[in-house]
């Protein structure tokens, strides 16, 4: 039976080209499938189960990655790339079979060279190389956010943590108010603080983050709590026992 | 080393001057005159540092030419080569232009860039994109042609809508369309102008980038007009996002 192979690839013209090398440098290969974006490519890879799938990394509908998932045990995978250097490594050190674009006719040649000598073998389960990858996608992301979504009546808002003086918590909504205006957030704080950076932005109670440089003054109320005021702002904000360690010494 | 002042240079020298030209009326002038003047000129120089500082950084802010973009344009016109070479010719002439538009050793304008310039920028990245999306993606223009010729610094309406194609529209299975609208706003403080990218992608509840683009920008506005500008990005119930980019229109940058 000859091999069959599913080509998952966004852009039209690189997704011809890609088919019309494969036609003349691998001929037995049946091309069942060429899909322009990630959920067509997981729907033809349950309705086809291809030999090989060819997925690009960066598709609407699903990433290449996660169709890969998909693809475990059941087909040969070759992600094609542009630039993903992160990826790239590590699919150097696993050894996971990648294309880069554009794709030259010699590196396609030795790339499809492996694969024939592996259609005997059973599928790799890249799951490991995969979440590898995530995870550093996640990490490259996370770690002083520049900017929140925030909900804004009707509408979605970004607002950059630049202009950010404080997160609190009121009614069970989680709030990010700025100098001009205040709109909620889905993020819970506990969520958010990992994300902020930690010399900019203090918690100084169990609902409350704020920006440091904000900070006026902090002053003994008559009840004997620490309270700040802000600059740019008529709020008080109250530091909670927890986190008046912050504030001894100043 | 661009020159980034804008119009608005010499009229902001005068008015630092018009203390002087006062000083000078009065009697007493001569010494306090000489007082004065080295004052100013050591303002002035201070200025000159502060501004050539500024252009320096603006400068760093303005590089940007992503390997995934030039990279993926490379690989389409490898397609088209064989498809259709006088699409594949566009597509270079396309490319050719924003390169040199992009690329801060290849740059060829001096820095008193327009809005018009802005459009023709976005445009030929809006062209190769289309050609390498090919009906995922649609675009139009519009705006008044009054406003054609209004200052406007480089590279930030590019941000906003090569952010339009990735997180907007690259991520929608299907694709959609973008578009470039200005318009002039009337406030108690004076003139303003409202560039607006739209586009009716997956909106700003997707995944966001690193966002580094879109913090030039707002550092770009920062540098030029101080809080007078502004840079918001808003996704409507319905889908899509808006981001508009609004500047004084007197023209009077910071620097």
């Amino acid at each position: 039976m000859s091999p069959t192979a599913l080509v998952a690839e966004d852009e039209a013209p690189q997704r011809r080209e890609l088919c019309r090398m494969l036609a003349s440098r691998w001929p037995e290969l049946r091309i069942v499938a060429e899909c322009p974006d990630g959920s067509a490519a997981i729907a033809a890879l349950h309705a086809h189960r291809p030999t090989v799938a060819f997925l690009d990394i960066r598709m609407a509908g699903a990433s290449g990655l996660e169709v890969a998932r998909q693809a475990c045990h059941m087909a040969h995978v070759v992600f094609t790339t542009a630039y993903e250097q992160h990826a790239i490594e590590a699919f150097e050190v696993e050894a996971v079979d990648y294309l880069l674009k554009p794709v030259t006719v010699a590196r396609l040649d030795r790339t499809l060279q492996r694969l024939r000598t592996r259609l005997s073998e059973a599928p790799r389960d890249t799951g490991t190389v995969l979440e590898a990858i995530r995870q550093g996608f996640r990490s490259a992301r996370s770690a002083d956010i520049p900017w929140i979504t925030a909900s804004l009546g009707n509408s979605i808002k970004l607002i950059a943590t630049d202009d950010v003086l404080f997160f609190r918590v009121d009614n069970g909504s989680t709030w990010v108010i700025t100098r001009h205006e205040k709109a909620s957030i889905r993020t819970p704080l506990k969520e958010l603080l990992p994300e902020l950076n930690p010399d900019v932005f203090w918690q100084i109670h169990r609902g409350i983050i704020v920006r440091v440089s904000a900070i006026r003054t902090v002053r003994r109320n008559e009840l004997g709590r620490l309270e700040v005021a802000l600059h740019d702002s008529e709020e008080t904000l109250s530091v909670s026992q927890a986190f008046q360690w912050r504030f001894r010494g100043m | 080393m661009h020159r980034l002042i804008g119009p608005a240079g010499p009229v902001f020298g005068l008015l630092l001057w018009l203390p002087v030209m006062v000083a000078c009326a009065l009697p007493v002038a001569l010494l306090w005159e000489r007082h004065v003047e080295g004052r100013h000129q050591r303002e002035i120089a201070g200025l000159h540092r502060h501004r050539q500082e500024t252009n320096l950084k603006l400068l760093v802010l303005q590089a940007q030419i992503e390997p995934h973009f030039l990279f993926n344009t490379l690989a389409s016109l490898r397609a088209l080569l064989r498809e259709d070479a006088t699409r594949a010719e566009a597509m270079v002439d396309a490319l050719v232009r924003h390169l040199r538009a992009v690329l801060p050793i290849a740059r060829t304008d001096s820095g008193a860039s327009t809005l018009s310039d802005q459009l023709a920028i976005c445009t030929s990245y809006l062209e190769i994109m289309a050609n390498r999306m090919e009906g995922r993606l649609a675009y139009g223009i519009d705006v008044p042609s009054p406003l054609l010729q209004t200052p406007f610094s480089p590279l930030m309406l590019l941000t906003l809508v090569e952010n339009a194609v990735k997180h907007g529209i690259e991520p929608k299975v299907g694709g959609g369309h973008i578009c470039i609208e200005a318009e002039r706003i009337v406030h108690t403080t004076g003139f303003a102008v409202a560039v607006r990218v739209i586009d009716n992608g997956v909106g700003l509840s997707g995944a966001l980038g690193h966002g580094l683009g879109l913090r030039n920008v707002r550092e770009q506005l920062a540098l030029r007009y101080g809080d007078r500008a502004t840079l918001s990005l808003v996704s409507p119930l319905e889908g899509g996002t808006i981001a508009c980019i609004q500047i004084p229109l007197d023209g009077s940058e910071l620097i």
